[in-house]
């Protein structure tokens, strides 16, 4: 027997995180900073267990802003340790992450004993409890709680990528011309920090830390391969990630297996699909990723 | 009013890679500026734009001192500076030039497509704007990025090394509109790479070389003399040029 309105609550949930993901994710994927995205959401872990043992509890505004200031702070260390040229922005990237992350396992493990706040939670997710986490205000019930947040997160990243569109496109394509005609390039790159930081942090609890990164590097990834202009790579990379969310659930349910994984494994597949249906041009995809535009 | 540039200096991993620069580009003067590999020619143009920090000096422009450009500054950078696989076409690239003057947030609308386009149709390309970047030429990208900087309809024109490896019909075309701007007051300033061909483009001409050996009317700068010292022991052959 199918519960049809909490299949609706999860398939709505899985579908408003693919679509921040993507909308933010071609952006990151067109400067060659894809990897970032899976940088900050390892390295917000620090920020949310500080936002956790500060405020005591799992309350989403707390965590969401432990994060923000962790993924910012990041963001921030990444820029200055690769601009000042101490390191390779790659080699930036790596070592920022990987510290911020071990320093919120040690957290987490120091703390254990007194929180209820554990690994699996925050690097996983659990998109079958959307239904069951409600917002109740007095006797209203206004539903889901995860609903209410990355419908939220969606608004604001759609008033971001619609709202400074020709910014983002200028200062991504040509990021040296873009500063020349007075495009404040410097500010666009800490924006996109800041809603890539907020998108990645919301989608924790739907699908864990590591899976936004399939959902923000897949479906955009597999909209390129079949689009010559960036409104059509958006919006098909909005599609593939929907696709994925809803081919993902119905296998999962099939094969009785991790609704999560079984999502970022249909986005993995829907890329091999579209990769093999282009009859793998050569060309037309993109040169082996380079960090060095993390900087402007 | 013209372009001042004052002592510029910059310096990369504490050895100056331009030193104590002083030149003024005027304007409805064609000025080219030639030097060796590694001379600074690009650095110069980033660091007039604010691009690169300055160690010293200053640029003015219209008797004010100009930190960082909004907008004044039409840039043609080389064209290996961008990926041409990027997911976007001709009018998209062109229109760009158009943004300096909308303020944030806005977008370009009719007039400002219908602007792209008369830009496009100066530069001869008007009938490929659908296609995407990736598909033209190189010849045809230099166009794309000469378009988009006449979009911008700025006071001053920078170009670096806009003739480098394009087909004779292109440089056509880009020295007319560089003819063009200058005869309309702009005022251009273009690194170039071709000692051969400096007389028939340029009206003055700058030789770099980390510091300013020369710079004036074409003729009395390409002196044997001034290209030895600009090129070193490099340029012999240039006694048979005249």
């Amino acid at each position: 027997m199918i519960d049809w309105q909490s299949t609706l609550w999860v398939l709505l949930a899985g579908g408003l995180m693919a679509t921040s993901c993507a909308l933010i994710g071609c952006w990151l994927l067109l400067r060659r900073m894809a990897l970032l995205g899976d940088a900050i959401s390892h390295a917000v872990l620090p920020g949310i267990v500080l936002a956790f043992w500060l405020t005591g509890s799992r309350a989403t505004l707390p965590m969401l802003l432990g994060a923000g200031v962790a993924g910012l702070l990041s963001t921030s260390i990444i820029q200055w340790l690769s601009q000042r040229r101490f390191v390779q922005s790659d080699a930036a990237i790596g070592i920022t992450f990987t510290a911020l992350f071990a320093l919120g396992v040690l957290l987490i493990s120091r703390y254990s004993g007194q929180v209820d706040l554990d690994l699996d939670c925050v690097l996983y997710g659990e998109i079958a409890y959307v239904p069951w986490d409600l917002w109740i205000i007095g006797d209203t019930v206004l539903g889901p709680r995860a609903i209410w947040t990355l419908s939220g997160v969606l608004l604001i990243t759609i008033l971001f990528t619609t709202g400074l569109y020709k910014e983002l496109l200028v200062s991504t394509f040509d990021p040296v011309y873009a500063q020349a005609a007075g495009i404040p390039t410097r500010a666009m790159y800490h924006l996109l920090m800041a809603v890539v930081a907020l998108v990645v942090v919301a989608s924790f609890e739907v699908v864990g830390a590591i899976l936004v990164l399939a959902f923000l590097v897949v479906p955009p990834a597999t909209a390129l391969l079949i689009s010559r202009r960036l409104p059509m790579m958006i919006l098909m990379s909005v599609v593939f990630g929907w696709l994925a969310v809803l081919l993902g659930y119905i296998a999962a349910h099939l094969l009785n297996v991790s609704i999560t994984g079984s999502m970022a494994t249909a986005s993995g597949i829907l890329f091999a699909l579209t990769l093999l249906a282009t009859g793998l041009r050569a060309g037309k995809g993109r040169p082996a990723i380079s960090a060095q535009r993390i900087e402007r | 009013m013209p372009l001042e540039i004052r002592n510029l200096t910059v310096v990369y991993n504490g050895k100056p890679a331009i030193h104590n620069i002083t030149l003024t580009v005027r304007e409805g003067v064609l000025t080219g500026m030639v030097g060796p590999n590694g001379a600074g020619k690009s650095t110069l143009l980033k660091a007039i734009l604010g691009l690169v920090p300055r160690a010293t000096g200053e640029v003015w422009l219209n008797g004010r001192p100009m930190d960082k450009p909004r907008g004044e500054i039409a840039y043609v950078p080389q064209r290996g500076s961008v990926e041409w696989d990027f997911p976007v076409n001709v009018l998209d690239v062109v229109l760009m030039g158009t943004y300096a003057r909308l303020p944030i947030g806005r977008r370009p609308g009719r007039a400002e497509r219908e602007w792209a386009m008369e830009c496009l149709r100066q530069v001869e390309l008007e009938e490929l704007w659908r296609r995407q970047i990736g598909e033209l030429s190189g010849g045809q990208q230099q166009r794309v990025f000469l378009a988009r900087a006449l979009a911008q309809d700025a006071p001053v024109y920078l170009l670096d090394e806009p003739l480098a490896g394009v087909d004779a019909a292109t440089e056509g075309v880009i020295m007319e509109q560089l003819h063009r701007l200058r005869d309309r007051g702009r005022i251009v300033l273009m690194v170039h790479h071709d000692l051969q061909t400096v007389r028939d483009c340029f009206d003055e001409v700058a030789l770099l070389n980390e510091h300013l050996i020369a710079v004036g009317r074409v003729d009395a700068v390409m002196t044997p003399e001034n290209l030895q010292r600009t090129y070193g022991g490099k340029l012999v052959f240039l006694q048979d040029m005249d």
